[in-house]
């Protein structure tokens, strides 16, 4: 595209009234600064990527982003649509199902490739000790040889670390399988086990017995797997999935499902409210230490310091605090968005929208000055969400920062990774002009001249191209 | 940080031809590239077009979705920009055909269009009233004459160039920007605005 030149128009034109019109619009230069930029590309790969799942093409991996209102409305149709199919399939399931099956839902979800979701591999070698994500354990039983166990007549209380609180009872017993980014699996090999589980890490829980596999969605269940029993899963709030051999079927709150008994489903019994009673004791328990640096999102916030939740879904809690958060930032109340940004993370970390939140984060530590904040937000970012369209943005702040506030060479390290890993980015010319600066600065007139023929050379009208070939002579002269 | 690893050398910008090779073959890196490049002069565009409409960055996702899906078949006929171009105008067209209830000027819209503009503080007012004046006036416009004035007029281009994103010849184009012109002659007057 190019600038405004004249053009045969103008030789037939005559006179005209429409200079003012002409003038004012050439004088146009609308910006679109870091967040709506991101935000339109995240929404951009978020329609694209339904499209293409729509159309069952092959897929390369592709950022997650924030779907459009109308992307959204679609979403929202297809869950209805497909619930009314999930039902429809429940209330028919005796009829349909062959008998062998000891339960029998619906069939494993697709993924967006088509394929059917395999359940995750279990990492047998990544299992740990279960008392690094336990506090205030309540019952005299130790655990040993990393597996949690109660006394017979006894019931054992734990805050889980990752969220939420644990009762196990009726000579339970309950270990760590696997401690993976995107899960933690633990194994109930006997008792009961009553469960709230908050989720603040965005890593999905799964609870394996000697014959189901429970998929915590949230929140509070209790998972009886007492000997001479079958599985049962009772949901208090929120739901569940249950897998028995590759089948799945949900559980919704007040609902309960004994593994075996053809997938017919119950109100939730007596015992699982008892079960569930187990948790209140454990809610009185100091507060978990999370498992050192294996969870991004663990940041120990003092429960006074949390602000109140909006009711909802998970989903609708986050963009209820995140909602709000932005109120905060327009307000100028900088340390008030930062806490209702991390509780909107905490409340739902896979949010599509978390990736600008953390971003967010990014800028209101940079604008503090707060390098090791800005840097670490900057990670936290790049780490849990590495195609994020506001991940280049997020980087650039952060070596910014560095810049003004670190040792040159740090600056000029991250400066130096930023362009190799994001060419033709929007801040291309920026880093470049940094990069000047710093060589100079150092007195390097090699990488100052590098550095400014560079920024010559892609961005030979920037608003630095003056001053480029101008510090890169000084830094040499001066030697 | 994450992924920063010392480099000796900065990498090479790569051409719009090699960013529309690597969309096509998949790469989700060659089109955000592909798209830092080009938002915003296509934002600038699209303003351009439709004024102070909030709803602009909606439209910024329905053209980067289009641009994405039109990069497989994307041969290389037109250039990159004509092809930008192209689908630009025709989404801000779809919408002025659509939309053409009262217009309406966004006061929060047009404070951001004055501050990118760089204005100082004397001209400010000056700027804000202009602007205020140009999109009263082709708002008045049918969307067919206020696109071809503003791609011939305002962005520059030749009518033959303009008649290739508009998919007509260029006779077409000057009448339409002549007639287009005479309106806002005329409007511009009633307005006051022309000394």
């Amino acid at each position: 595209m190019k600038r405004p030149e004249p053009n045969d128009i103008d030789q037939f034109g005559g006179e005209s009234g429409d200079e003012k019109v002409v003038a004012a619009l050439r004088r146009l230069d609308p910006t679109l600064t870091d967040v709506p930029r991101a935000r339109v590309l995240a929404r951009v790969w978020g329609v694209v990527n339904e499209g293409d799942a729509l159309a069952e093409q092959p897929q390369v991996p592709r950022p997650s982003g924030v779907s459009s209102l109308a992307s959204r409305t679609r979403q929202a149709w297809g869950w209805t649509v497909g619930s009314a199919a999930a039902v429809a399939i429940l209330l028919s399931w005796p009829s349909r199902v062959p008998v062998d099956r000891p339960l029998a839902i619906e069939e494993p979800a697709p993924t967006r490739s088509g394929a059917t979701q395999e359940p995750p591999a279990i990492d047998s070698s990544a299992s740990e000790p279960i008392a690094l994500f336990l506090a205030g354990r309540s019952a005299t039983t130790a655990t040993a040889r990393g597996v949690l166990a109660s006394a017979p007549g006894g019931v054992q209380r734990a805050r889980f670390a990752l969220g939420g609180e644990l009762a196990l009872g009726d000579s339970g017993r309950l270990e760590v399988v696997a401690h993976e980014p995107k899960q933690v699996i633990l194994r109930l090999s006997q008792g009961r086990l009553a469960m709230h589980y908050e989720n603040r890490t965005g890593k999905t829980l799964v609870i394996e017995t000697n014959d189901a596999r429970v998929v915590v969605i949230g929140t509070t269940f209790v998972v009886d797997s007492s000997s001479g029993h079958s599985t049962r899963v009772s949901v208090i709030e929120g739901k569940v999935r249950v897998d028995v051999n590759g089948v799945g079927a949900r559980i919704d709150a007040g609902e309960s499902l004994v593994v075996g008994h053809r997938g017919r489903k119950a109100p939730v019994g007596a015992r699982a409210r008892e079960s569930f009673s187990w948790i209140e004791g454990a809610k009185a328990l100091p507060v978990a230490e999370r498992p050192a640096e294996r969870v991004p999102f663990a940041k120990a916030t003092s429960p006074s310091a949390v602000p109140e939740a909006p009711a909802g879904n998970p989903r609708e809690r986050f963009e209820g605090l995140y909602r709000r958060a932005e109120d905060a930032m327009k307000q100028k109340l900088p340390g008030e968005a930062r806490l209702l940004l991390n509780a909107a993370l905490a409340s739902d970390p896979t949010s599509p929208e978390a990736d600008a939140a953390l971003f967010d984060l990014v800028r209101l530590s940079a604008a503090s000055g707060d390098l090791e904040g800005t840097t670490r937000d900057a990670e936290r970012l790049v780490a849990d969400r590495p195609l994020s369209p506001f991940a280049a943005p997020a980087r650039f702040i952060a070596c910014r920062t560095s810049f003004e506030r670190a040792p040159p060479e740090t600056a000029r390290a991250c400066l130096r990774a930023y362009l190799r890993d994001h060419p033709g980015s929007a801040h291309d010319a920026d880093a470049l002009a940094l990069l000047v600066v710093i060589a100079s600065r150092l007195g390097d007139c090699s990488d100052a001249r590098k550095q400014a023929t560079l920024y010559l050379t892609r961005h030979p009208s920037g608003a630095f191209a003056a001053d480029a070939a101008r510090s890169a002579a000084a830094t040499c002269e001066s030697l | 940080m994450t992924g920063l690893r010392l480099s000796a050398t900065a990498p090479e910008e790569p051409s719009d031809e090699e960013l529309v090779r690597g969309c096509q073959s998949g790469s989700s890196r060659a089109f955000d590239a592909l798209y830092h490049r080009h938002v915003g002069r296509v934002y600038r565009l699209l303003t351009r077009l439709l004024g102070t409409t909030p709803e602009r960055d909606d439209l910024l996702q329905q053209i980067f979705v289009k641009v994405y899906r039109g990069l497989a078949g994307f041969r290389g006929d037109a250039s990159l920009s004509t092809f930008l171009y192209r689908i630009t105008v025709n989404i801000a067209w779809d919408y002025l055909d659509h939309k053409r209830r009262a217009p309406v000027i966004v006061e929060t819209e047009l404070e951001m269009l004055v501050d990118d503009a760089r204005a100082y503080d004397s001209d400010r007012t000056a700027l804000k009233a202009e602007l205020t004046l140009a999109f009263s006036a082709l708002d008045r416009l049918k969307p067919q004459k206020r696109v071809a004035f503003v791609l011939v007029a305002v962005e520059g281009l030749s009518l033959k160039e303009a008649a290739e994103i508009l998919g007509t010849n260029d006779q077409v184009v000057k009448q339409r920007v002549l007639s287009a012109r005479k309106e806002l002659k005329a409007t511009v007057k009633r307005m006051g605005g022309h000394r």
